[in-house]
């Protein structure tokens, strides 16, 4: 009985699991239907290219008939320029829009536009058909300044990362692909896999220099005078360290992708300038606070040594010791007790603006390292998260200029 | 439970998006484009904007039957059986093939004879009133195209024959789905003239042993399409440049 009710159970779920494999296929199915093509241009393969000025004395046997094309699937890294054979007839008798220029084709790959890829169009020739096969050969370069550019060149990358082959078209970038027959693998590496090495070789030892500074100097550390104190024993700064952490992490995003791409204008987006811009005014305002809180307790003790000069009654002059004692340790920085425990906590323990600001830095620092790897490119933050990057800097600020330190 | 709640809410959301596919995209036909509900410089747009011509191209060549056969023969070699999707080079590629000793392609002005199919039993000249994306998906047979199906014989099976079609636009008010079930049920010759026409977003369905569901059945995807004139052999015997035909309009 507790069998069949077992396999009753099964059939059940299997029926549901199917129902909603369907129900996905049914959601699938509609966006499907509606994808479109251009009518205007067919690309028919990846040409040779160049073709020789022999061959191009006599265009129509070399470029129609599918006879500038390659065989087998062109393998295509960024960087790269590739030729595609692409078919357009003048004379039909219905006409729609009339024909784009071939030149404000750009490519697509696996069905997204890439913007900033412009064609160069090269020879071209008309069979009996009279249709005419031109050559058009574009550089694989991106222009990430829109969102949408952003999009694409990421599901792009994601294609490629996946191993399949990528129908390679062209089309007008705010319109649809042109039919296309043609095949590329896309690798993000390419023969660049070499630089990549390169590159973990440049960061390794770019990380090794960067903890030998940060152990043996007082780079990471407060600056305030720490009188009896080596460089090396004084506190690690939260601000210091947010703003050291997020330059070394651009600087090797910018080395990744210009090593992988060859890229180095434009990679860096204005909110991640805005980012850094964050960063840097809360180190510079936790270190001004730091300066102004030194400054005026120093002026407060040399205040109550004054006081004590004048040997005043004993209740006051206790009083007075008493207080000298407490403010003395604040003009000078603290000694470090451990990394961790010095950028969350102050003298009255682990401050919840610390923890707060730090564990917003490293969800950041996650998404901005995740991101540079999916596309080769630094993330474009938007203003609402940028916006929650600087209240909580600002509330660390706010929070730390009455904070004790140890 | 859980997944089956899930399971349903996908199903109204695909039912909602296939639904929202499917709404007409003009209000009157009038204001519908040559590209029907197509987006504009698509093949699909190509495809609506062909079956709106009515000034085909040159002096009208007579086709028969075996030459629509001959015509399918041709593009299936060209294509290798892909046209599914056909952007203007592709259409251009119908333009010069070779019909009744001469080169004829999409877009001639053709004529043919024959008559209007009598089986399978309810086999009639009918609107395309589903809503087709040509005509905007509009509703109604005064808005879509008149469907009919032309064999070479009498009594004819829609499998041995082809497709012409009336559009909507510019058609003469006499030209009307009842006349010409009058001309079917009288089982006379007709003579269908028009724009030559590949409708590639369709099958070819000539096999009454492999009937392919949702596809109208006939033997080549070249069609007749749009009609801009219809004659009924009133004579015993009339043939193609002959005498004895009436327009349909003033027929009986």
């Amino acid at each position: 009985m507790k069998q069949r009710a077992k396999m009753k159970g099964a059939a059940w779920k299997r029926g549901a699991h199917g129902l909603a494999a369907f129900a996905v296929l049914v959601c699938l199915a509609a966006p499907m239907r509606a994808q479109t093509t251009s009518g205007t241009f067919t690309v028919v393969c990846v040409a040779r290219n160049p073709i020789g000025s022999d061959e191009l004395k006599d265009p129509e046997k070399v470029i129609t008939h599918k006879h500038a094309c390659l065989d087998a699937p062109v393998r295509l890294h960024f960087g790269d320029r590739v030729t595609l054979a692409v078919e357009h007839a003048a004379n039909v008798t219905f006409d729609d829009t009339g024909e784009p220029n071939p030149a404000d084709l750009v490519l697509f790959l696996d069905g997204k536009p890439l913007p900033g890829t412009r064609a160069a169009v090269g020879a071209s020739a008309t069979d009996e058909d009279d249709v005419t096969t031109t050559l058009l050969t574009y550089h694989i370069t991106r222009d990430l300044t829109t969102q949408e550019a952003r999009k694409n060149w990421k599901d792009l990358v994601l294609a490629a990362r996946s191993g399949r082959t990528l129908t390679i078209s062209t089309g007008l970038e705010k319109g649809p692909a042109a039919q296309s027959h043609a095949v590329v693998e896309f690798t993000i590496f390419g023969d660049r896999a070499g630089r990549l090495v390169g590159w973990f070789l440049a960061a390794a030892a770019g990380a090794f220099v960067f903890f030998s500074i940060a152990a043996g100097t007082g780079v990471l550390r407060d600056k305030e005078p720490g009188e009896g104190l080596e460089v090396t024993e004084r506190a690690y700064s939260l601000s210091r360290t947010q703003a050291a952490f997020w330059t070394v992490l651009v600087i090797y995003a910018f080395l990744f992708i210009w090593f992988v791409t060859g890229e180095y204008n434009a990679t860096i987006p204005a909110s991640v300038v805005g980012l850094m811009g964050i960063t840097l005014a809360t180190f510079g305002t936790a270190a001004a606070l730091d300066a102004t809180n030194v400054q005026n307790n120093k002026a407060k003790v040399a205040d109550l040594k004054e006081k004590l000069a004048q040997n005043p009654p004993e209740p006051v002059k206790t009083t007075l010791e008493k207080e000298k004692k407490q403010i003395e340790p604040r003009t000078t920085v603290c000694k470090s007790e451990g990394f961790w425990r010095d950028i969350i906590s102050n003298a009255d323990g682990a401050g919840l603006h610390r923890l707060q600001f730090m564990v917003w830095t490293l969800a950041l620092a996650v998404v901005f390292v995740v991101n540079v790897w999916q596309t080769l490119a630094m993330p474009d933050f938007d203003a609402t998260l940028l916006g929650l990057m600087g209240i909580t800097s600002g509330t660390y600020a706010i929070l730390k200029a009455p904070e004790k330190k140890r | 439970m859980k997944l089956v709640a899930i399971s349903f809410l996908l199903l109204l959301l695909g039912g909602a998006a296939q639904a929202a596919d499917k709404k007409p995209c003009a209000k009157v036909l009038s204001g519908c484009p040559t590209r029907g509900c197509a987006k504009e410089n698509t093949a699909d747009a190509l495809c609506n904007i062909g079956k709106h011509n009515l000034k085909p191209k040159g002096e009208v060549k007579t086709l028969n039957f075996k030459d629509f056969e001959e015509l399918q023969a041709q593009v299936e070699k060209k294509f290798k059986g892909k046209y599914s999707t056909l952007a203007k080079p592709d259409r251009a590629r119908l333009r010069k093939l070779q019909a009744a000793g001469e080169t004829v392609g999409e877009g001639d002005l053709v004529q043919i004879v024959g008559y209007i199919a009598m089986r399978p039993e309810n086999s009639k000249p009918h609107a395309n009133d589903s809503g087709e994306s040509v005509n905007c998906r509009l509703q109604g047979s005064e808005n879509n195209d008149f469907h009919i199906s032309l064999t070479p014989a009498p009594n004819g099976f829609e499998y041995d024959g082809i497709v012409a079609e009336m559009i909507p636009q510019r058609r003469a008010a006499t030209w009307t789905e009842e006349r010409l079930r009058k001309v079917q049920q009288a089982n006379l010759m007709v003579r269908v003239r028009g724009q030559l026409f590949f409708d590639n977003h369709h099958k070819v369905n000539g096999d009454q042993k492999h009937n392919i569901k949702n596809q109208p059945k006939r033997m080549s995807l070249w069609e007749v399409h749009p009609v801009t004139q219809f004659d009924v052999c009133t004579s015993t015997k009339c043939e193609a440049n002959g005498s004895g035909w009436k327009a349909l309009e003033e027929w009986p």
